[in-house]
């Protein structure tokens, strides 16, 4: 309570325990000011992390490029399946081939392409290297690499090439 | 600084636990009838003979820069020990209480309260002309105003600080033109009442015949009686000499004062 004045134009005065109640409430302005600024800065810096991440995600765009590239993969695949099949694949491959020459085995990989890795045996070398000139010459076929030949009675030599399809004959 | 109807006093005060301590005090007589208390008409009859004595009374103390409480004499309010509601404001209440009745209009009364404890307060109403006239001539001598009390309630704020021993007695408050008794009872205020002082012959007996009146009413038998203000002293020789116990309201050194704190009834608004 005020102290009591009587006077025409009184000037009411805090008491001490108002002054000791205003300085208790200013130094807790101080603090809630203090605190509020740490939040807003805590704020800022959280927001300008938001941002930066949501610019620039380094995990995120490697996690999408190799999905894209998964997909693209997937997506590459499916298609060199649908438009070459094995038995395409292997119908364009006898076609070529001499009549000496035989198959001994093969093994497609579908990825982007079609690689295509052969064992073929042919009873004479003119045969295998008349076989070779097809290949080389064939538009479904390319990358043509012929492996090591064993000449142990038959020729007997891998070839790997890539299949690149087309439209048949 | 106090205005009373025969002098002009001002003194530096502080309160310990002991009572007053007055660092100077300076008293300056007035006139006869230059200064008449009365709650209703001016009572500054002659207002520049107090301006004058006013001016020589901050002469006496050095010129003070710091500002003053003025203490208007007793005989200028109107008051009541009021018990508000709780949930009134206990200054709304002693202007409602206090402007009831009053022969000048409620908004020219200047009303305030001294908080007396266990819920009660002393509510006193001044008419706003009254304060203006001393305001104007103590601010004409050079006087600067902190704030405006009234002697009996500055006297009983005084009081209040040292309870009587027990809880109980009479406590009279002098003043030139009236004076005023509080009945102490277990601690709390239980009665108050203001008369205009008659100093003629006889006067110790009228004020004892008041102080067992007011006694009476707070249920008291024999109770201890402390005085303060003009006559104080001497009408504790008288009371003590008639076998009751009395005593000076408060005491303090006298060394170099013009009259006994006791006299001083107005030091109580200082704190």
């Amino acid at each position: 309570m005020t102290a009591r004045d009587f006077s025409t134009r009184p000037v009411r005065r805090s008491s001490l325990w108002d002054r000791v109640l205003l300085a208790l409430a200013a130094a807790a302005l101080a603090a809630a000011a203090t605190v509020t600024l740490a939040a807003r800065r805590d704020l800022a810096e959280a927001l300008w992390a938001v941002e930066k991440v949501r610019r620039d995600p380094p995990g995120r765009v490697w996690t999408q490029e190799r999905q894209a590239a998964r997909l693209q993969g997937l997506a590459a695949q499916a298609l060199a399946t649908a438009e070459a099949p094995p038995p395409r694949i292997l119908a364009d491959l006898a076609s070529l081939m001499p009549a000496d020459v035989r198959l001994n085995g093969a093994m497609l990989t579908y990825g982007e392409g079609v690689s295509v890795e052969l064992t073929v045996m042919a009873r004479e070398a003119a045969s295998y290297d008349r076989f070779l000139e097809r290949l080389s010459a064939s538009p479904r076929f390319s990358d043509i690499l012929p492996g090591a030949e064993s000449r142990e009675g038959v020729l007997s030599a891998p070839i790997r090439m890539t299949y690149r399809g087309g439209e048949a004959p | 600084m106090a205005f009373d109807a025969s002098a002009v006093a001002a003194a530096g005060v502080s309160w310990g636990l002991s009572g007053p301590k007055i660092e100077a005090c300076a008293l300056v007589p007035l006139a006869a009838d230059a200064l008449l208390p009365s709650p209703f008409e001016a009572n500054l009859a002659r207002p520049e003979e107090v301006r004058a004595a006013l001016v020589e009374l901050r002469r006496a103390l050095g010129n003070p820069d710091r500002g003053a409480i003025l203490v208007l004499p007793s005989g200028v309010a109107r008051t009541a020990l009021l018990e508000p509601p709780a949930d009134a404001d206990p200054r709304e209440y002693a202007r409602f209480r206090l402007t009831q009745g009053i022969p000048y209009p409620a908004a020219d009364a200047l009303v305030d309260i001294l908080p007396l404890g266990h819920g009660r307060f002393l509510g006193a109403a001044v008419r706003r002309t009254i304060v203006a006239g001393y305001e104007e001539a103590a601010s004409a001598a050079g006087w600067r105003q902190e704030r405006l009390d009234l002697a009996p309630l500055a006297a009983l704020d005084g009081l209040l600080r040292r309870p009587p021993e027990g809880g109980s007695g009479i406590d009279v408050i002098l003043g030139e033109a009236g004076f005023s008794l509080a009945a102490f009872r277990d601690g709390a205020v239980q009665a108050f009442r203001s008369r205009l002082r008659d100093r003629d012959d006889g006067e110790a007996t009228r004020l004892q015949e008041e102080a067992e009146r007011t006694a009476a009413v707070a249920g008291l038998r024999s109770p201890r009686i402390r005085v303060v203000g003009p006559g104080a002293r001497s009408l504790i020789h008288e009371l003590s000499f008639r076998g009751l116990s009395a005593a000076a309201g408060w005491e303090a050194p006298g060394d170099g004062l013009p009259v006994e704190a006791c006299e001083l009834s107005w030091l109580g608004a200082a704190r």
